[in-house]
């Protein structure tokens, strides 16, 4: 078990790390910043699964004009001209990212010297009107950063495999 | 194998549905694409191992009403909503772990071929899910007579 606090500040860092050294952007944060209600509106959730020694899932949510935004951040493309196909492959391919450097710095933490969990292949979600939930007894740690004129929202769902422990 | 992959997401649903949900569905054709009219929920797990990729369930909510309440064997107007979500995540779980079961018995495989993350559950009135992976991917549709779902699977060996 850590602390949800544990988690949210390497569920940042990850973020952080992410954003600056493969898309050289600095995301900056609001005091008590809950994202505000993406969900209304078109956007994207993109997800990764971790399977082990714990498991969980990361996700990423964001609007599809910071969606737009990233994407063309990462592949360096007009984000007006930029495809939906483009935009999932990015938003997950972010996702992976994020969830590959949460698994360094958690792994760092454990110091166990055995892999924490492998990731699973990312899914990307596309609409309107819907929202995503992790199990209630997996945490549900949330960090919201803000990305040009939009919000990112991460959630982070893990448990350690009752087996392992 | 693929054809292999295939009818073992589709043995391994309707076990499920039988044991867990004491339901009998069948399999129907899968006409190229999820249309689930209204609000719906989509249950996902992913897995890691020898093999990667995940399993996912797509359903009406009121389906997914009917899965909690045969499973818990409470009345579904006394459900709430997470105690739906909470079932159909743990359906997919189920599939998920049968489906490794079954597969590692088809491989002869000592060790086991992946683990399961927890499920995430997406629950709305219009989105869509894409698998994000370059190996084939199987849909199979199924019918208890009434209601329709979908059962997915994305994989590829590592």
């Amino acid at each position: 078990m850590i602390s949800e606090e544990i988690e949210k500040m390497l569920l940042s860092k990850s973020i952080e790390n992410v954003f600056k050294t493969m898309m050289g952007y600095e995301v900056s944060y609001s005091d008590n910043d809950e994202g505000g209600d993406i969900s209304k509106h078109e956007h994207y959730t993109a997800t990764i699964g971790f399977a082990g020694g714990w498991n969980g899932f990361v996700s990423i949510t964001c609007s599809t004009d910071t969606a737009k935004f990233i994407t063309s951040l990462l592949l360096g493309l007009d984000s007006t001209k930029v495809t939906c196909e483009d935009i999932r492959d990015a938003i997950g391919e972010v996702a992976n990212m994020v969830g590959g450097r949460f698994k360094s710095l958690f792994s760092e933490l454990q110091n166990s010297g055995k892999e924490v969990f492998k990731m699973s292949i990312p899914s990307v979600i596309q609409g309107s009107e819907y929202n995503i939930f992790a199990p209630a007894d997996s945490g549900n740690t949330k960090v919201v950063v803000n990305v040009k004129d939009g919000k990112l929202v991460a959630l982070l769902a893990l448990q350690e495999d009752s087996n392992s422990k | 194998m693929e054809k292999h992959f295939s009818e073992l997401i589709v043995n391994t649903t309707t076990t499920v549905f039988k044991s867990m949900v004491f339901m009998d569905v069948k399999e129907i054709e899968f006409e190229g694409k999820i249309d689930i009219p209204g609000k719906h929920v989509t249950a996902m797990v992913g897995f890691a191992g020898v093999y990667m990729g995940l399993t996912a369930i797509h359903c009406s909510i009121e389906f997914a009403r009917k899965i909690g309440a045969s499973m818990l064997q409470m009345d579904s107007s006394k459900l709430t909503n997470e105690d739906v979500r909470d079932a159909l995540s743990e359906i997919s779980n189920m599939i998920a772990g049968h489906f490794k079961a079954e597969l590692a018995k088809m491989l002869d495989a000592e060790q086991q071929v992946f683990e399961q993350s927890v499920p995430s559950v997406i629950s709305g009135e219009d989105y869509e899910t894409h698998a994000i992976i370059d190996a084939p991917h199987y849909y199979a549709a199924f019918s208890t007579g009434k209601d329709i779902f979908y059962v997915e699977l994305a994989m590829k060996k590592v």
